[in-house]
């Protein structure tokens, strides 16, 4: 993984059809940081968690802003509405899903910080 | 920043049928409000829905092949196909599953409750390291769904 900060970001409407683009972008740019495949798997799913979140809150648009360095890599997201939504059917929450993947702190500005380490 | 790409005020574009080349990657296009970003460049076309799904029968078994990825915009596709099939047991094949996010999870435990109103099963025909087995695995699902790893397995 490179030891200089690189910063990548895309914004896309809220509309369920972009999700796909949102996960070819994260891919991309998780391997211009030179992040390993488990890693860019991470960020494949929580970006469409994320995605889907904002849509089904009823956002407009999103912006992901992915960042690395030596030491890990940090997806952060805007427009992706309030978390503590569960899942219809399932037996854990959105949030507790992306926690399984990555470490998240919500901002008071409702900014969405996932973090994970430089290694898979 | 990537060298060689442009930066936050250079491009965007719009998405996908009118430039599926994708964005990010020193175009000049006006910003327009739909797409905007810098640093990378995807190279398959966004947008579309990339999803199919292959229906047949073994035995009494109603077998789905399901290839693509299964997200918000395309879980709906199957969540249509499961609940139209007539009755019998339902064998749903994700091995071709590229991905698969908590929407497309949702549409499988919904099809595996639906199974089980009627009386019948629903069996995940999906790969020990493929990504179905790995979010059911994450969402604790894989306690409660049967799965198996090939369609030879299907009970007769």
């Amino acid at each position: 993984m490179t030891t200089r900060p690189e910063r990548h970001d895309l914004t896309v409407p809220a509309d369920p059809a972009m999700g796909a683009t949102m996960r070819v972008w994260v891919a991309e740019a998780g391997r211009t940081l030179g992040l390993g495949e488990a890693a860019i798997e991470d960020l494949r799913l929580l970006a469409s968690e994320l995605f889907a979140n904002g849509v089904t809150a009823g956002s407009h648009r999103l912006t992901v802003t992915l960042s690395g360095n030596g030491a890990g890599w940090e997806l952060a997201a805007e427009g992706v509405g309030p978390l503590d939504a569960d899942l219809g059917e399932l037996p854990i929450g959105r949030l507790d899903l992306l926690r399984s993947l990555a470490e998240v702190e919500v901002g008071a500005d409702g900014t969405v910080r996932c973090t994970g380490p430089a290694s898979d | 920043m990537v060298e060689g790409l442009i930066g936050p005020s250079a491009h965007a574009r719009r998405y996908p049928a009118e430039h599926p080349e994708g964005f990010g990657s020193g175009g000049t296009g006006d910003y327009d409000g739909d797409v905007f970003g810098h640093g990378t460049t995807p190279t398959r076309e966004t947008g579309a829905i990339d999803l199919t799904i292959a229906a047949s029968q073994e035995g009494r078994w109603h077998v789905l092949g399901v290839t693509g990825e299964l997200d918000l915009a395309s879980a709906p596709m199957l969540d249509q196909r499961l609940a139209g099939l007539g009755s019998g047991p339902v064998a749903l094949d994700v091995r071709e599953v590229t991905f698969i996010d908590s929407s497309g999870l949702s549409i499988v435990i919904a099809g595996v409750h639906r199974a089980r109103d009627r009386g019948e099963r629903l069996v995940v025909v999906a790969e020990e390291d493929g990504p179905v087995q790995r979010i059911m695995t994450l969402t604790g699902l894989d306690q409660l769904i049967d799965v198996i790893r090939s369609t030879d397995d299907l009970p007769r």
